[in-house]
This record gives C-alpha cells, structure tokens and sequence, in this order.
C-alpha cells in the first residue's frame, strides 16, 4: 500500500476502487463530490482544493494546480461519518485523474501525489491525561 | 449427605436400609444381582470392601462403578475419586464440599495481576512434562476454619470427615503447584491493595495542592511528576496548563524502550510506569520522541500503550487499538493506521461487527508501512 505523509495528513493508497465500497460493502457512501469543474465550492479555497484545515492556524494541507492544471481531484466523504459529524470538513477519499498533483502547505514542503484512489486520514496521538487517541491537531 | 453415608459405613447399613418398616425394599437398585446401590440424591451409592462410592449412574457392574465414581469414602476421608481419570475436576471438589455440607465458602477472583511463576498444569503433570512460566492467575479456592485458611481446590483432593484438609492432599503435586499459584495471587492482590491505598493517599493529597495553587495563584509547591498521581481527568488537565507534556514526561523519568532512524529522523520509544489507575489494563504510558535532524527540532507525542499478551477486543484498550510490540515501527504503525487497512474510515460504522474489525487486525501485516513521500 503505498502512503504519503504531508505533515499531520496520510494520504494511503486505496486496494479497492472507491466504486466498489459504494456498490458491495457500503450502500450509503454519500457523493459528496467536488473537483475544480465542480459547482459545489465545498472544498474549493483560491483556486485550490484543501483536503485539510489548521483549526487555529488556519494552516491547510490543499492540491495546487499551477505545475499541473490538468489534474483533477474528485473528493468524497464517507456517509456514516458524515452524518454523524456533519462539521467536519475533511474528506475521506479521494481520486486524482491526470496527475501527479502537488499538495502544499504553508510549514511543509510541496510533495506529488500520483493518479490514483485515496484513503484520506490523519495521524493520531494517545493522550494520557484523558486516556483516549485523538487526531493530531496542529 | 455425610450422614448418609457415614450411615452406608456402618455395619448395620445393610440391615437397616435394605427393609422398610412395612418390609418392603428401600430405595435401592438391584444391578447383577450381587451388589446394591443406593440412590440418594440422584445420585448412586454402593458399598465395597470398606468403602463407599457414589456415582452418576446406575453401574453394571463394580469395576465400572468404581472407575465412574466421583466420590469415595471411608471410614477416615472422603475423597474426589475422579482423580483417577483423565480430566480435571475443581468443580466436582466443588460439587462434593457441597454435598458433603462442609461450612467452606469458595472464591475466584478475575482481577488480573502481573508477574509469572512456574507452573505445571495438570496435563503436565499427567504428561510427566517440566514446569513452565506462567502468568498469575487466581484458582478457584476454598476458605474454611476458623482461621479461615485459603485453600486451592484441585483435582483429587482427600478430607477428613470434619472437613478439614487431609495431610495426603497436600502431597499432591498438583494441589502444591495450584496452591503456590494461589499464594502467589493473593500475594500480588495484597501488594495490590497496598499500591492503591498508596495512590489514594498521593492523589488526594495533589489534588488538595492544586486546588490550593489555584486558589493562591502559587504553583511552586507543585512537581510536574504528579500530574500521573492525579485520578480525575479535569484536575489531571489542570496541570498542563502549568506544564508542558515534554516537562511532564522528564519529570517522569523515562526509560528508552527502542530506537530508531526513519524518514529522516531519529525517534525514540520511551515509557515510565503507569500510575494513574492501578485498574487499567496497561503499566506503562508510552511516548515517541521524535528528533528532526534537518532542524534539531524535538517532538513528543504519546502513543497507545504497549499491553503484553493482550487479548482484550473491546474497549478503548483492545489489541487493535494498542501497540502490537514494544518498538518504534509499531508506535509509527499504531500513528498512522496502518493496521486499519483501506477500511479505516469505516471504524464507526455500527454495521461492522467488532469481531470483524478484530479479523482485520490479526491479519493484517504488523509492520510499519513508510511512505514514499513525507514532508
């Protein structure tokens, strides 16, 4: 599987096609999708697409499209967390047609992801003063 | 019971019981025509050459009696006579106590402690195989007398008629072993006792520090180091707003677990001893230091605990949610999930079964996946 690491962000390859959890396995996969050509401006910051925000640096992890502005990111959240967390902003798939594309982030180098489908998360930390993980925040 | 079958001892027996007042048969069961048995309790008793045995079944014959009994007695002792055969039987010493209307309470305690002994199980012990270390557990036990002896039950076991413990039950190996692991337990729940009582005495001696540094606004009487001595969650966070969680772990004084140099960094695996809860599964809170040679800079972030031979699958300390070994790879693993495969982002869903999600996790390769890219 291969994993690319941007910051706070895992962007991990996915085994299956995005398609087939929708179809098989996960019937309410909702398509909440958007692209650059899309009119749902959910994602869409400046001509970029952020796939993650600083909640208090304001900070974000966003594909740019100046080296590359054939490429297109389709973005997806899973259903289920959706609805149970409908103020999350963070998309858990994503697809990259025509790339690589570059993500970029104002404290982190600019890194290429390849065309492909993804499986977007964050990396975690345990937090022993509450006895519980939770996402990184930065 | 034991009056019964004191009375079946008794030359007498015969006579008194075989005729009822109208001579008639009493309860009894005729088998081959050469012996009795006597059912008492839905249970069968027959009487041979000095002894008693009770069994399950009407016997055909005694030889199958005797080998299928689970109780014999004579005059003296009474005795677990499943002994002879090939499966434990704690319950049927259980069972015959019972029975026998001994005032002995039974005992088993599913608290888990640490530390191993050596330890034969009666399948070694039948297999003539050596003593192995073994974690402590507590065996189901019998208090009794009125110095209220702790006595592990085993298979086999020989009482005197008062109840007591016969001294040939304690020439047993396997009673010895299961009365060593017992003395063990009971030792460590007694240290046990002791480190809690020790920890409610720091704890709420802290949290009345704390609550007079808020008050008083002077913090200097507090040490970073009893932040993990504090139970309550609030009072535990209060102290990170004094300290930071880097001077919180020196405090602690760490030790390094595991080294490592990946993706361009030097990481460390540090721990110190858990003294928040004595309750909780895990001994060691467990942090990865993380050491950016490009910058200099140093980063910690805690990391789940590391719990030998865990087989919890539920609850915030499950296997799938701690550290599959005590190393580097695995806290980088456990940080980026990479034990959760592409289904990761189906982790709350009410659909997946936990024993699912359990699956994945014992199959899944338990290695730390690098990424091709980091930045």
């Amino acid at each position: 599987m291969i994993k690319y690491q941007h910051g706070d962000v895992l962007i991990k390859e996915l085994s299956d096609p995005i398609t087939e959890y929708k179809k098989e396995r996960y019937g309410n996969l909702a398509g909440q999708k958007t692209s650059l050509n899309d009119k749902n401006k959910r994602w869409i910051q400046d001509n970029r697409v952020v796939i993650a925000e600083g909640e208090v640096t304001g900070h974000a992890h966003a594909f740019n499209f100046d080296n590359n502005p054939d490429v297109e990111v389709t973005l997806w959240k899973d259903g289920n967390r959706y609805h149970n967390n409908e103020s999350s902003d963070t998309p858990d798939f994503m697809r990259i047609v025509n790339g690589p594309a570059t993500i970029t982030h104002e404290e982190h180098s600019p890194s290429q992801t390849s065309s492909g489908e993804y499986a977007i998360s964050q990396v975690r930390e345990f937090d022993y003063i509450s006895l519980e993980a939770r996402r990184v925040v930065d | 019971m034991q009056a019964f079958i004191l009375d079946m001892l008794s030359p007498l027996f015969f006579i008194k019981k075989r005729k009822n007042e109208d001579g008639r048969w009493n309860k009894f069961y005729h088998t081959n025509g050469k012996f009795f048995c006597y059912k008492y309790r839905n249970r069968y008793f027959f009487f041979s050459k000095g002894k008693v045995y009770g069994s399950r079944s009407i016997p055909g014959n005694i030889e199958d009696g005797i080998k299928g009994s689970f109780i014999t007695a004579d005059k003296n002792v009474y005795y677990d006579s499943r002994n002879n055969n090939d499966y434990s039987s704690v319950w049927n010493v259980k069972r015959i106590l019972e029975w026998m209307g001994c005032d002995v309470v039974f005992k088993q305690h599913g608290i888990p402690v640490s530390g191993e002994i050596e330890y034969k199980t009666w399948e070694n012990i039948v297999k003539k195989e050596p003593a192995s270390m073994r974690g402590i557990y507590c065996p189901t036990y019998m208090v009794s007398g009125n110095n209220h002896d702790k006595v592990a039950l085993s298979p086999g076991m020989i009482f005197n008629w008062d109840g007591s413990l016969n001294g040939e039950t304690q020439k047993n190996e396997h009673h010895k072993y299961e009365q060593k692991m017992l003395n063990a337990y009971l030792n460590e729940m007694r240290l046990r006792t002791n480190r809690m009582a020790k920890a409610r005495r720091i704890d709420n001696k802290v949290v009345r520090a704390v609550e007079t540094a808020e008050l008083n606004g002077d913090w200097s009487a507090i040490n970073a180091s009893d932040t993990f001595s504090i139970r309550n969650v609030s009072t535990r966070r209060k102290m990170l707003t004094q300290f930071s969680v880097e001077e919180i772990v020196k405090a602690m004084d760490p030790e390094t677990v595991d080294t490592a140099e990946l993706n361009n960094s030097k990481y460390e695996l540090i721990r110190f001893p858990q003294t928040i809860d004595e309750n909780e599964p895990f001994t060691h809170c467990y942090y990865l230091r993380m050491l950016n040679v490009s910058t200099g800079e140093t980063h910690l972030e805690g990391v789940a605990p590391y719990i030998k031979d865990n087989t919890q699958t539920w609850g915030a300390f499950s296997k799938d949610k701690t550290l599959y070994a005590p190393t580097v790879h695995a806290a980088l693993a456990w940080r980026d999930r990479d034990q959760e495969g592409d289904s990761a982002k189906f982790r709350n869903d009410p659909m997946r079964p936990r024993s699912t999600k359990i699956n994945e996790f014992d199959n899944a390769v338990k290695a730390y996946n690098q990424p091709v890219a980091l930045s």
